[in-house]
Parts: structure tokens; C-alpha cells; sequence
């Protein structure tokens, strides 16, 4: 190749840049699909297996209902070839989070199985140390292990760990009575870690014989917490084993003969174990009866008293409103007479009360008049006293005058003497003595005269006394004798004056001797008002106190009758709380008592079987998800196989289209070329680099985000229902060099057919326009009748379609391609739908809601206790009994030897109720008769087996049994071979063991909300569990929930499938209706030319466009009903038929989301046509 | 007035940071019924003037007026309607769609508009009666070109717009054509505008206008236009 041509080579790429990345985009997605899909089984299988390897999940597991003791480990541990053999030690219980009860989606308490783990197993293991003897190690995802007897570790799964379960929350493991089991040591455990199990790959995790049956989760709780000397599991790890690919059947080949071994070693082992364990459980029985025994008598005595005040209350509730009335009758009587006598009183006191009112105020009258009276008595008095005082003081002066007169007549005496003494004295000379007695005298009474003598001598004094005494005694008479009138005159006016004050007195001492009487009745009478006032006061407290007594004895009687009417009232509601707790305690002792039964026939059907104890081998294939798992990878290993071709087969269509096109668009230039000297080699090589180098980068633009997205993606979705360690991502170098050699080599072979078409002509030819196609009548035109109908318009679409018949078909084959991958994805999720909602839910195959299997074959269902006794349940419809065998199945017609349930009921009449025989074409009843076996749909298919075939069933001691088939049912879980008892014995010689029963949920049970229902069922389940003989209880549903799970991560690939298919589409669409354009523009633009508007020049492209993607939608369904039947033979999981049909909305959404991407693609390419420039109509032809 | 007047009309096409003048200032006009053909070398506007006519291209400055109307303001929905109804147009290399017999070409046009003539009828006037079934692959390239112009004539358009009609055919088939051209614009009296560069047709039209450097160099009424047969090249 020369320099030029290569620039040429790199403009073109230029030039046709968005054809480049067309062939680009078109190839990274048909490689991106090819090799994601491919690389995602491998990382998967990868990631399981690096698990299994790192965390040593054990080959082979031992069960026992006696459990191994160490001497047993280590004579398994002594088989050569085995690695190691560990014991361990785990206990079912019923859990409690933080002290709450924590529930399972079936509403009954969540049941967990609780397993050893040793402290020196975790420390070597963290130390790196490791002798292998640490199996099925967890893998610690959060928190730490446990350092001490009352930590644990709790799984992870998302679907089956209640969120209660964190770090910190405390877990209390109790029995089924809520005690503390008997095989720990401690019960409560705090959550240290969080870890998922190689042994728990799935949300599964295996039925119990505790609580609904089921076991919500597991728990690991150092071995120091159980009080048990044996184990309950053994794990074993093979040597060597690692070497094989885990699901593979060259992994179980190489362990078959491992568990033989076991098998033959074990009877020895086990003789020495029930030797030393009869006497322990002899001892066991007897206690248990005692216990029960105890506790029925202390269960009476207290359902005694309950029972008392539930009569009471019941007497309440029946005669209540009677005695309320009684009452109420009696009291109204009484109380209404009450009241009326208080009424009465109290109206006399009234009265009384206004009477002594009235008298108080006459009372208060007299009063006041007296205290006049009194004050008029008084003023007269004192009047009195005023005159009485005058006339004494006018009587003492009277007396005093009449003192003062006689004094005045003793001088006049005197005078008078000694005027007659001196008179005659001067006459005889009167001695001196004599003088001197007289001057004395005066001296006394005339002092006057005195003071006159009192200096005269003797004779003149007498001289002197004579002329002046005599005038002196002349007045002094004179005025005696007036004074004497005066008073006499004055006596006489005070002898009046006494005279009327004496009467006066008189007159006023009988006043006050009047008003002293007045006042003393007075005052009797007010003694007498108060006292009355005293009764009066009396008389109210009394009334005021009857009344009161009267109302307090009647608020009293009140208080009792509402007293009365509240406990009426109450009644029925502590009637049903009294009923309530009665049902409670029942249930607690039933509760009590019926653990202690199941202990009890446990430990009796133990004993019971002693001689007959067999250790159970299981295989990774019993562990529960394990199967599933591989199976799951399997079929994306499949579907990587199919869905992968369209797109490769789609992207060289588009590729030829592409390279097509530029080689006719380069004609002339190829032409050029050849007349230049190039060698065809290496114009081609121009082309052929054009492509490779488009379809190199698009493959490893798709190799590399597919090979991380895809496993992720699909992982994701998986991780929905396992729980694995993150997906190990490994470089799929086989799908990378598959991917890259379909890819570059269709390329490259489309590119050089469509080059050398050209090529091989003549240069001279080349550089002439190419001929124009010619014209050609097609086929429609051969029929008249249906041309000469057709519009002008639809004539030449019709033409023009078929004009090209490579481009036509490529378009075809593009859309058809696209719509049956719809289809196809669409229906694969109808199919995987289909197995839920045939098998279990419209119109369901399998109609009973739950089975129950029994400890032992039960002899028929009229004899079984345990049958009736679960059928006494109100809750549940009816119940059948049916032998259910796991055999292997087989023909000798094909390899095929699946496991199959060898199925007979009891009463083959009853069977129609529980499970649905038919067929799936014509819909008709299957009868089950004593003619032969009807086996399943996907039984039949592998076995190669019509009806009248015969059909073999192999026990698991190796005998072989066979029968002819009556019929063959549809089918879409599971493999059956269903027969009637009378079948069974003539094909086996034995009788058919009845350890099983299909029950239905009453009608009137089941119509409720879903949370109701599944609390129904969780309570029905531990009610049955609870009757001696059940071992366990499993729901229909249970399953229907698993399967939908499954099909819901499943349908999470289906939709990446779909969503590719999309992207297809419109990469397919896009580019050939694109190329289709282009190639045409000279033709759109003549038409424009000629005057066609826009409108008209779409239509008449895309009208094309729609009739093409019409046959392609057509052909396209045809093709996904043929990928789906593809799909669904090569994905088939053993034991699951996927639904035969697509539904009819598969159709649709099919139809209709291609109809949509094409009419967005022509809508997007409307701006192609209205672009083309009608200039290019004057253009020479190329 | 005229049927057809161009007045100072300009046309630039950018061709990346080149702007070519296809048309300077080009003005002209035609009568109705008039054979008019335009000459001039490669390069001088010839064809920019049809498409401009034909309106599948505007002009960029000046007044295109066609029977009094200016169809330099049509939207481009108006144009299309324009071209339906009133233009025949005759593709230098046919422009047949190849997948159509030749009356079913004529028929793609004659369905577009009312008053379109019977397919038919004007398949037998090129003298086509006897090859209406026959694919274009089928029919010599004179026969295919008669088919072009039977496609034209068959909407009854005002104006006949034909790009080197004769361009693709060799000397007898052309003059076949061009006499085909002659008699349609006799008959009928339709307008005809033809594009050629050989000079020697000019004789036969009724106006010759020649270009050079996008303008109109020259304008030459004929009043007596020779017959097609009478003219040699």
C-alpha cells in the first residue's frame, strides 16, 4: 500500500466518519454482549469455588438423630483419603432481639440455628495457622469475632436476617416453652460480628422441627456455650477434592466413594452410641411424664380460680342490666320520700323563724319605750333634787339666823345688865371689879364700844359705857325684834316649800317603783326571745344536719349504684380480659406442655428407633443453595451461547451495508485505482482497513467495559439471593479471542465480498456510471386483480421495495432480529413466570396450601392421631394423606435418572382437590386409576416416555421398580410419579408409607390481607407443630416465594438482554434507514424537483420504511418464538419446566416497542430528508 | 410586460472561506411562448439561472419576477407548489426513477396537480405510445429523455425548464429532442428555457441570451427561428 493510499484510506474515515462509528458502535455491542456474557459465567463459578476453597466448605456432612461422640470424628477422621472430619455442635431456638420477640415473614417467631464455632479454630485460622480442621469458616464481613461465651456472629443475608440484627443487639436463644434450652450453657449472646457461611450460598436455610419449621437464620456462638457432650453435625473434607470444579459431576464421581466408606463404618459406631444412650433416654422418658404430670395438676388449680371470676363476670354480663334497674328503682323510691320530709321541715323553720323575727321586734319597741320613760323619771328626779338642795340650804340659813339672834339677845342681855349694873354703880360708885366684868363683857359683844373704852379709866369707862351702851342696846333690841319677824316669816314660807317637796317625793317614788316593775318584765320577756331564739337556732343546725346526712346517705347509695353500673358496664370487657388471660395461661401450659410432649415422644420415638438409627451422608448437592447456585451460572453459560449470534450476525449486516455503500459510492475511484496499476490486493486493503480498524477499536471499546459490566451486572442481580465474597474478575481470554475473531473475521469477510464485487470488474467499467438497476416486474404485478387495485402511489412503494432486494432483506433481517431478541427476553420471563403461576397460583397445579410430614408413617387417615387431631384445626379445610418417596427415575429409554417423588395418596378420589392432573394441551382432567403410574410433562421428556411406556423408580437401597404410564400431566416443578396404593403394592410388593399430608386453608381464612395471612400461617404452623407425631410444616407458598425470588434475579438478566436488544435496534434502524437515504438522494431530490413537498417526499421513503419494518416485526416474531423454544431447551434446569408459551402481551410489548424505535428513527431522519439539496438532481450520475 | 423578467439578480455560493459570484448582476427577460435558449460557457451562471427560475434555488440580491410574480419572496413550502404547478423540468441525465416504467414516471408527476394531461396521451405524443410499459434500463437514452420530457409536459406546466437536454445524447437523438422541444413550444405555446453550451442551436430559438462571468453578455431576438432539422452542428 502506498503512502497516498493510505492518506486516502484515513480521509475516507474522515469523510465517512459517522458510517465508521456505525460499524464501530454496532461491532463493541455485538463483542460487549458476545464476551460480558460469556466472561460472567466463568467469574462466578470462580468466585464460588475460590470460596469454597478459601473458607473450607466440607465435601460431606453427617446428620444422626443420636449425634457422633468424639470417638466417632475420629474414626472417620482414620478413613484414608479423608482430610479431616470435624464435630460440631448447633441447636435450633427461637430467638428474641434486645428482649423482642423478632418475627419471621410468616409472622411466628423467627427460628435460628445457633452453631459452635471454636475459639481456637478463629485463632488459628486468624493466625494463619490452619490444619484444615476449621470447616465451613465464616467470613467475617463486619465486626469482630467472639472473645467470649456470650458473643456471637449473625449471617447476612439480606432476604433472611431481620434488621434487628446489628452490632450491639443482644440475642437470646430460648426453646420452644421460652426457656433457656437445656443444651446451652448461656443464652443471651451480643452481636460482635457479621459473616456469611460457604455452607449458606443462598437466602435458604433448611427446615427445623422448632417454631414455623423453617430456619430464618443462622447464628455462630462459641462451642463454650453448649452444656451437650455429643455433636450434631460432622463436617468432612476430602483430600484432593479442591482439584475438581465444584458442581461438577466430576466432583461428586470423586466423592461417592468417600460417603460409602462412611456408610459402611457407621453401624459399629452407631451400636456402641445407642448402647450407652438407651438408659439416658429411658431416664429422659420417665422424667418428661413426671414433668408433664406436674404441671397439668398446677395448671388445674389455677384455671379453677380463673374460671370463678369468669362465672362472676359472666353473671354480671348476663343479669347486669336487671340488677342495675333494681337498684336504680330502689333508690329513686327512698331518696324521693327523703327529700320531701326536709322539704317540710324547712318550711317551718322558715315560719318559725319569721315569728320570732316579729317578736324580737315588739321586744325592740318596749325596749325603746322604757329608755324614754326611764330618761323622763330621771330628769325629775334631779329637778327634785335641785329644790330639795335649795330648801335645806334656805333652812340652814334660817337656823343660822335664828343662832345669830339668840347671840344678838344674850348681848342685848348682857348690855341690858350692865347698864342696870352701871347705872346704879355711879350711883353707889361700882367697885372695880365690877367694871372690869362689864368691860370684859363688851369687849365680848360690842367690840366697837370696846375699842372706844378700852383706854378709859375706871370712872370715866362707866360714865362712858352708860351714855353709849344704852343706844347700842336700843338698836340692838330693835333689830332683834325685826329679825325675829323676818324669821318667823321665813319659817312659815319653808314649812310650804317642805310641804310640797314631801308630795313631790311621793309622786316620784312611785314613778320609779311604776318603771323598776315595767323593766324587769321587760327583761323576762327578752329572756324569754332569746331562749326561743336559742330553740329556733337549734332546730335549723338540727334540719341543716338531717338534710345533710340525707344527702350524703344518698350521694353514698349514688356512688354505690354507679359503682354498680360501671362493673355492668365493665363486664363484658373484663370478661374477655378474664377470658382472655384463661386462653393465655391455656396457651402458655399448652405451650409448656406440648414442648414437653414433643420432647417427650422425641425422646420415645428415639428410643423407639434406637435399633434402627442410620447416620445421613449428605453431599454439596444437599446443601441448601448449592445446586441452585450452579444451576443458576449454568444458564447464563447458556444463554451466552444464544443470544450472542443474532448480535454478531446483526453487526455484519450492518457492516456490509456500510462497506456496501462506500464501495459504490467510491465506483469511480476504484476504478481510478485499477487504471492507475494498483493491485486489487491493495485497493482492497484501503477497505478492508476502513472496517477492521472501526471494527478493532468497537471490539475492544465493548471487550473491555463488557467484561467488568456484564458479571457485574448479572452478579448484582444474582446477589439478590446469594451471598458470596465480591465477584473475582478474570480476564476471559478464550471469549476475548472468540469475541475478537468473530468479530474482525465477519468484518473482514463481509468487506472483502462487498469490495471485490466491484473489483473484479474492468477498470473501464468501473469509471462508467454503474448501470442503473433495472426495472422489474415483481411478483404482485402477476397478479392483476390485486395490482390494478392498488393505489399509484402503493405501486411504487411496492417497486421500490423490491427493487433492492439486498438492502430489503439486510432491513428485514435487522428489525426481525431485533424484535424476536424482544420476544425472545420478553417470553423467557412468561416461561420463568409461568412455573410460579401455573404450578402454584392461577389455576394451580398444586392446589393444597401446606403439607405436613409426620414423625411416622401414619396407617391410614381415620387411624392417625396426629392426621385427625390436625384436621380438628377450624383453620384448616381438609387434609389428604399421601406417601411421598424421593426415588431416582428412569427409562432405560434415555441416560436421564432425575430425582422424582414417587407420589400415592391414601384416597386416589381425593387427589383432584389437592393437586390438578391435566393436560397441558387440550386442559382435561387427568383421572388417576389403578390402570397406571401418570407421571409429569418434563419426567416424560427425558425419560423418552409416551403413555404405555413403562417408567422405573430406584430406591434409595437400589431396588428398582416399574410400572406403565396411564398418562402424563403438566407439570412445571419438580418430577412426580403419582400412583394409587393398589399400583404401588403391585409394583413394589410393599405397602405405601403415609408420612405425609397436603392440607387446604379454609376459603373464609385465606381472604385476607396478606399480612393477616401470613401471620395465619405461622400460627397454624406451630399450632400443628405442636401435636405430637408432626415434624414439620411447610408452606406452598414458602416455595412459590423461593421460585419467585429465583425468577426475579433471573428476570433482572432477561431485562439486560432486552435493554441490549434496544440499543440494537436503534443502531440497526438508524443506520440501514440512514444508508437508505443517502443512497437515494438523487431520486428525493428529483422528486423534489418536481414539485413534492416535504411531506410527500417522507411519506414516500417511509412508507417503505414502514412496510419493510412490517415484514421484518412479522418475521421477527416468528424468529423469538423460535429463540425462545431454543432458549428454553438449552436453559431447562433439571427438575423445572419452564411455561411453553409466550404470553400474548409479549407479543405486544415486542411489536410495539420495535413500532416505537422505528417510527423514532424515521422521526429523527426527517431532517436527512428535508436536508437533501435539489441541486444534486442536476448532478452527473457518479 | 414580460412573462419572465430577472432584474440585477446576484447569486454568491460559499465553497469554505471561498465565496464564488455564480450570478453579478444578471438581467434579462423572456415572453411568453418563447423558445428561449441561454449559452455561455462553463462557469458563466447558466445553470444558476434555471435553478433559480425553477425554484430550487434563490437568489441571493435582485427581482425574479414570473408571470407577474415575485417568486424571489416565495417560502420554500410556496416554492414547492410553485414547481407542482407551474415548471416542467428536463434533467440533463433524465433523472428517471429507475424502479418506475415509463408511464408510471409520467404518472409520479402527473398525480401531483389537477390539471395535469393523460400520461398517456403525452407518452404517445413523444412518440413513446408503443414503450409505456418499459423500465427506463429498457428504453435508449433519447427514449429515456423523451420520457423526462413526456414526465414535464405532463403536469401542463407555464414554464419548460431543460438543463442540456441534449448534453447525454448523441447528434441524431439530440436533434430528435430539441425538435421535440421545438414543436411543444410551437404547439402549445409554452414557455421553454434551454441550457446549452453549444452555440450552434442558437439559430432555432426565439431568444438567445448569452452569458459570461454571470452576467447576461447578450441578448438576440430571432425573428425567424430556423427549424431544428435545418441546422447542422
Amino acid at each position: 500500500m502506498t503512502k497516498q493510499l493510505f492518506k486516502d484510506t484515513c480521509r475516507t474515515i474522515k469523510n465517512h466518519f459517522s458510517r465508521y462509528v456505525s460499524i464501530l458502535l454496532i461491532v463493541a455491542l455485538g463483542t460487549a454482549f458476545f464476551v460480558g456474557i460469556k466472561a460472567t459465567a466463568p467469574d462466578m463459578f470462580a468466585t464460588a469455588e475460590q470460596y469454597f476453597q478459601d473458607y473450607n466448605l466440607c465435601d460431606l456432612r453427617l446428620q444422626s438423630s443420636i449425634g457422633f461422640t468424639e470417638e466417632d470424628v475420629a474414626a472417620i477422621r482414620g478413613i484414608e483419603g479423608i482430610e479431616y472430619a470435624a464435630g460440631v455442635r448447633f441447636l435450633d431456638a427461637l430467638v428474641r432481639v434486645n428482649g423482642e420477640i423478632e418475627s419471621d415473614i410468616d409472622g411466628t417467631q423467627i427460628s435460628t440455628r445457633a452453631y459452635g464455632i471454636s475459639p481456637l479454630d478463629i485463632t488459628n485460622f486468624l493466625n494463619g495457622r490452619n490444619d484444615g480442621g476449621y470447616i465451613n469458616r465464616v467470613r467475617l464481613i463486619e465486626g469482630r469475632f467472639p472473645m467470649s461465651a456470650n458473643e456471637c456472629l449473625v449471617d447476612n443475608s439480606r432476604l433472611s436476617t431481620p434488621e434487628s440484627y446489628k452490632l450491639g443487639s443482644v440475642i437470646t436463644l430460648e426453646n420452644a416453652a421460652g426457656e433457656q434450652p437445656e443444651e446451652l450453657s448461656v443464652s443471651q449472646f451480643t452481636i460482635v460480628g457479621v459473616i456469611s457461611s460457604p455452607y449458606y450460598l443462598s437466602f435458604e436455610r433448611g427446615n427445623t422441627d422448632i417454631g414455623s419449621g423453617k430456619i430464618g437464620t443462622f447464628i455462630e456462638i462459641p462451642t463454650e456455650a453448649f452444656a451437650s457432650d455429643y455433636y450434631s453435625e460432622v463436617y468432612i473434607t476430602v483430600a484432593g477434592s479442591d482439584a475438581y470444579a465444584p458442581f461438577s459431576d466430576d466432583f461428586s464421581d470423586f466423592i461417592a466413594p468417600y460417603a460409602e466408606q462412611i456408610r459402611l463404618l457407621s453401624p459399629s459406631l452407631i451400636n456402641t452410641r445407642v448402647t450407652a444412650l438407651r438408659p439416658q433416654l429411658l431416664q429422659r422418658i420417665q422424667t418428661g411424664e413426671q414433668k408433664i404430670a406436674d404441671s397439668e395438676a398446677q395448671f388445674n388449680a389455677s384455671m379453677g380460680e380463673l374460671d370463678g371470676t369468669i362465672a362472676q363476670l359472666q353473671k354480671l354480663v348476663d343479669q347486669g342490666e336487671a340488677l342495675v334497674q333494681q337498684a336504680q328503682k330502689e333508690f329513686d323510691e327512698k331518696y324521693a320520700d327523703a327529700k320531701n320530709a326536709i322539704t317540710q321541715n324547712t318550711a317551718q323553720y322558715q315560719q318559725a323563724i319569721a315569728d320570732y323575727n316579729a317578736k324580737l321586734a315588739v321586744l325592740q319597741n318596749s325596749k325603746a319605750e322604757y329608755e324614754t320613760k326611764l330618761a323622763a323619771l330621771n330628769a325629775s328626779r334631779e329637778r327634785y333634787d335641785t329644790l330639795n338642795d335649795q330648801y335645806e340650804r334656805a333652812y340652814t340659813q334660817v337656823q343660822t339666823l335664828e343662832t345669830t339672834l339668840s347671840n344678838s339677845r344674850k348681848l342685848l342681855e348682857a348690855g341690858e345688865t350692865v347698864l342696870n349694873q352701871v347705872g346704879d354703880a355711879t350711883a353707889t360708885n361700882m367697885s372695880s371689879d365690877e367694871i372690869q366684868s362689864a368691860v370684859t363683857m363688851i369687849q365680848a359683844t360690842y367690840p366697837e364700844l370696846y375699842a372706844a373704852i378700852k383706854g378709859l379709866t375706871a370712872q370715866g369707862l362707866a360714865v362712858e359705857i352708860l351714855n353709849n351702851l344704852t343706844p347700842y342696846v336700843e338698836s340692838q333690841r330693835a333689830s332683834i325684834e325685826k329679825s325675829e319677824a323676818d324669821i318667823a316669816a321665813a319659817k312659815s314660807t319653808l314649812e310650804t316649800v317642805k310641804t310640797q317637796l314631801d308630795a313631790k317625793r311621793t309622786e316620784l317614788e312611785t314613778a320609779a317603783t311604776q318603771l323598776a316593775s315595767a323593766n324587769a318584765a321587760m327583761q323576762q320577756a327578752e329572756r324569754e326571745l332569746n331562749n326561743y331564739y336559742q330553740t329556733l337556732t337549734e332546730q335549723g343546725i338540727n334540719l341543716k344536719n338531717g338534710d345533710l346526712e340525707l344527702e350524703i346517705e344518698r350521694l353514698t347509695a349514688q356512688q354505690e349504684l354507679n359503682t354498680l353500673k360501671q362493673q355492668v358496664a365493665d363486664a363484658p370487657a373484663n370478661l374477655e380480659t378474664a377470658k382472655t388471660k384463661r386462653a393465655e395461661a391455656q396457651a402458655q401450659f399448652e405451650t409448656n406442655v406440648s414442648f414437653a410432649r414433643t420432647q417427650l415422644s422425641d425422646a420415645k420415638s428415639l428410643y423407639a428407633k434406637l435399633d434402627t438409627v442410620q447416620w445421613n451422608i449428605f453431599t454439596r448437592d444437599d446443601t441448601p443453595g448449592y445446586r441452585s447456585y450452579g444451576q443458576s451460572v449454568q444458564n447464563i453459560r447458556v444463554l451466552s451461547n444464544i443470544f450472542p449470534i443474532f448480535f454478531f450476525v446483526i453487526s455484519s449486516l450492518v457492516c456490509l451495508t456500510t462497506v456496501t455503500r462506500l464501495v459504490e459510492e467510491d465506483r469511480t475511484l476504484l476504478g481510478t485505482y485499477k487504471a492507475l496499476g494498483y493491485s486489487d490486493g491493495a485497493i482492497l486493503s484501503k477497505y478492508v482497513i476502513y472496517s477492521l480498524s472501526a471494527c478493532l477499536i468497537g471490539s475492544v471499546i465493548g471487550i473491555s467495559g463488557a467484561i467488568f459490566l456484564f458479571p457485574f451486572a448479572i452478579n448484582k442481580a444474582y446477589g439478590i439471593m446469594y451471598t458470596l465474597p465480591p465477584l473475582i474478575y478474570r480476564f476471559p481470554v478464550g471469549a476475548t479471542v472468540a469475541g475478537l475473531l468473530i468479530a474482525l473475521g465477519s468484518t473482514a469477510f463481509v468487506t472483502v465480498f462487498a469490495v471485490m464485487r466491484d473489483l473484479k470488474l474492468n477498470p473501464a467499467v468501473l469509471m462508467r456510471p454503474k448501470a442503473p438497476k433495472t426495472g422489474k416486474r415483481i411478483l404482485l404485478e402477476r397478479m392483476p386483480y390485486l395490482w390494478k387495485r392498488l393505489s399509484f402511489t402503493a405501486k411504487v412503494t411496492a417497486r421500490n421495495l423490491f427493487r433492492n432486494k439486498s438492502r430489503f432483506s439486510m432491513t428485514v433481517t435487522g428489525i426481525a432480529g431485533s424484535a424476536a431478541l424482544l420476544l425472545a427476553s420478553l417470553g423467557m420471563y412468561n416461561s420463568i413466570y409461568e412455573i410460579r403461576d401455573k404450578q402454584y397460583e392461577t389455576d394451580p397445579i398444586s392446589k393444597y396450601d401446606f403439607q405436613i410430614v409426620f414423625d411416622d408413617p401414619q396407617p391410614t387417615a381415620v387411624h392417625s392421631e396426629a392426621f385427625s387431631a390436625a384436621l380438628r384445626d377450624p383453620r384448616i379445610d381438609s387434609l389428604c394423606l399421601v406417601s411421598m418417596k424421593s426415588m431416582a427415575g428412569g427409562s432405560g429409554r434415555s441416560d436421564a435418572s432425575p430425582d422424582v417423588y414417587v407420589f400415592v395418596p391414601e384416597q386416589p378420589a381425593q387427589l383432584a382437590a389437592y393437586v390438578d392432573l391435566r393436560d397441558r394441551h387440550t386442559h382435561a382432567p387427568i383421572t388417576l386409576d389403578d390402570t397406571g403410574a401418570v407421571i409429569t410433562e418434563m419426567l416424560a421428556e427425558m425419560t423418552n416416555t409416551k403413555v404405555g411406556d413403562a417408567i422405573t423408580f430406584t430406591d434409595a437401597s437400589g431396588r428398582t421398580f416399574s410400572t406403565a404410564v396411564s398418562a402424563i400431566a403438566e407439570n412445571y416443578t419438580f418430577h412426580y410419579i403419582y400412583m394409587t396404593p393398589v399400583v404401588y403394592r403391585t409394583a413394589t410388593g410393599q405397602e405405601p408409607e403415609f408420612d405425609y399430608a397436603l392440607g387446604t386453608i379454609g376459603q373464609g381464612f385465606k381472604n385476607t390481607n396478606e399480612t393477616d395471612l401470613a401471620n395465619l400461617k405461622g400460627q397454624l404452623a406451630t399450632d400443628i407443630m405442636r401435636i405430637g407425631g408432626v415434624t414439620t410444616v411447610a408452606y406452598t407458598s414458602d416455595t412459590t416465594e423461593i421460585i419467585g425470588q429465583i425468577t426475579d434475579a433471573l428476570s433482572l438478566v432477561i431485562l439486560l438482554f432486552f435493554v441490549s436488544a434496544l440499543v440494537l435496534t436503534v443502531v440497526v434502524l438508524y443506520n440501514l434507514s440512514n444508508i437508505n437515504i443517502i443512497e437515494r438522494t438523487r431520486e428525493l431530490a428529483t422528486l423534489k424537483v418536481l414539485g413534492f413537498s416535504e411531506k410527500e417526499v417522507r411519506r414516500y421513503i417511509f412508507r417503505e420504511n414502514a412496510i419493510v419494518s412490517v415484514f421484518g416485526i412479522a418475521f421477527g416474531l416468528l424468529l423469538g418464538v423460535a429463540l425462545h423454544r431454543l432458549l428454553i431447551t438449552f436453559t431447562a434446569i433439571d427438575s423445572v419446566m419452564y411455561g411453553q408459551s409466550i404470553s400474548w402481551w409479549s407479543y405486544l410489548i415486542a411489536v410495539g416497542v420495535t413500532v416505537l424505535f422505528i417510527a423514532a428513527v424515521n422521526l429523527s431522519l426527517r431532517g436527512k430528508t428535508a436536508k437533501i439539496d435539489m441541486v444534486e438532481s442536476l448532478k452527473s450520475v457518479e | 410586460m414580460s412573462f419572465i423578467e430577472l432584474n440585477d439578480v446576484y447569486k454568491y455560493y460559499t465553497m469554505g472561506e471561498v465565496t464564488i459570484t455564480a450570478l453579478a448582476g444578471a438581467s434579462f427577460s423572456i415572453e411568453e411562448g418563447e423558445l428561449c435558449m441561454v449559452v455561455g460557457p462553463s462557469g458563466a451562471g447558466k445553470t444558476t439561472v434555471l435553478n433559480i427560475l425553477g425554484g430550487i434555488d434563490s437568489c441571493d440580491e435582485g427581482r425574479v419576477r414570473i408571470g407577474g410574480e415575485l417568486i424571489n419572496d416565495y417560502s420554500s413550502r410556496r416554492l414547492a407548489v410553485y414547481r407542482r404547478q407551474d415548471v416542467g423540468f428536463v434533467f440533463q441525465f433524465y433523472n428517471l426513477v429507475p424502479n418506475l416504467t415509463a408511464l408510471e414516471n409520467v404518472e409520479l408527476a402527473s398525480s401531483l396537480t389537477g390539471k395535469s394531461l393523460s400520461p398517456r396521451r403525452v407518452l404517445e405524443r413523444v412518440g413513446l405510445g408503443d414503450r409505456l410499459d418499459n423500465f427506463p434500463s429498457q428504453l435508449s437514452g433519447g427514449e429515456q429523455q423523451r420520457v423526462s420530457i413526456a414526465r414535464a409536459l405532463a403536469k401542463n406546466p407555464k414554464l419548460l425548464l431543460c438543463d442540456e437536454p441534449t448534453g447525454a445524447l448523441d447528434y441524431g437523438t439530440g436533434k430528435q429532442i430539441l425538435d421535440l422541444l421545438q414543436t411543444t413550444s410551437r404547439e402549445t405555446g409554452m414557455t421553454v428555457v434551454i441550457i446549452t453550451h453549444n452555440t450552434a442551436l442558437t439559430p432555432m430559438a426565439d431568444r438567445v441570451i448569452s452569458m459570461k462571468n454571470g452576467r447576461v453578455h447578450r441578448i438576440a431576438i430571432n425573428d425567424n427561428p430556423l427549424s431544428v432539422n435545418r441546422i447542422e452542428w
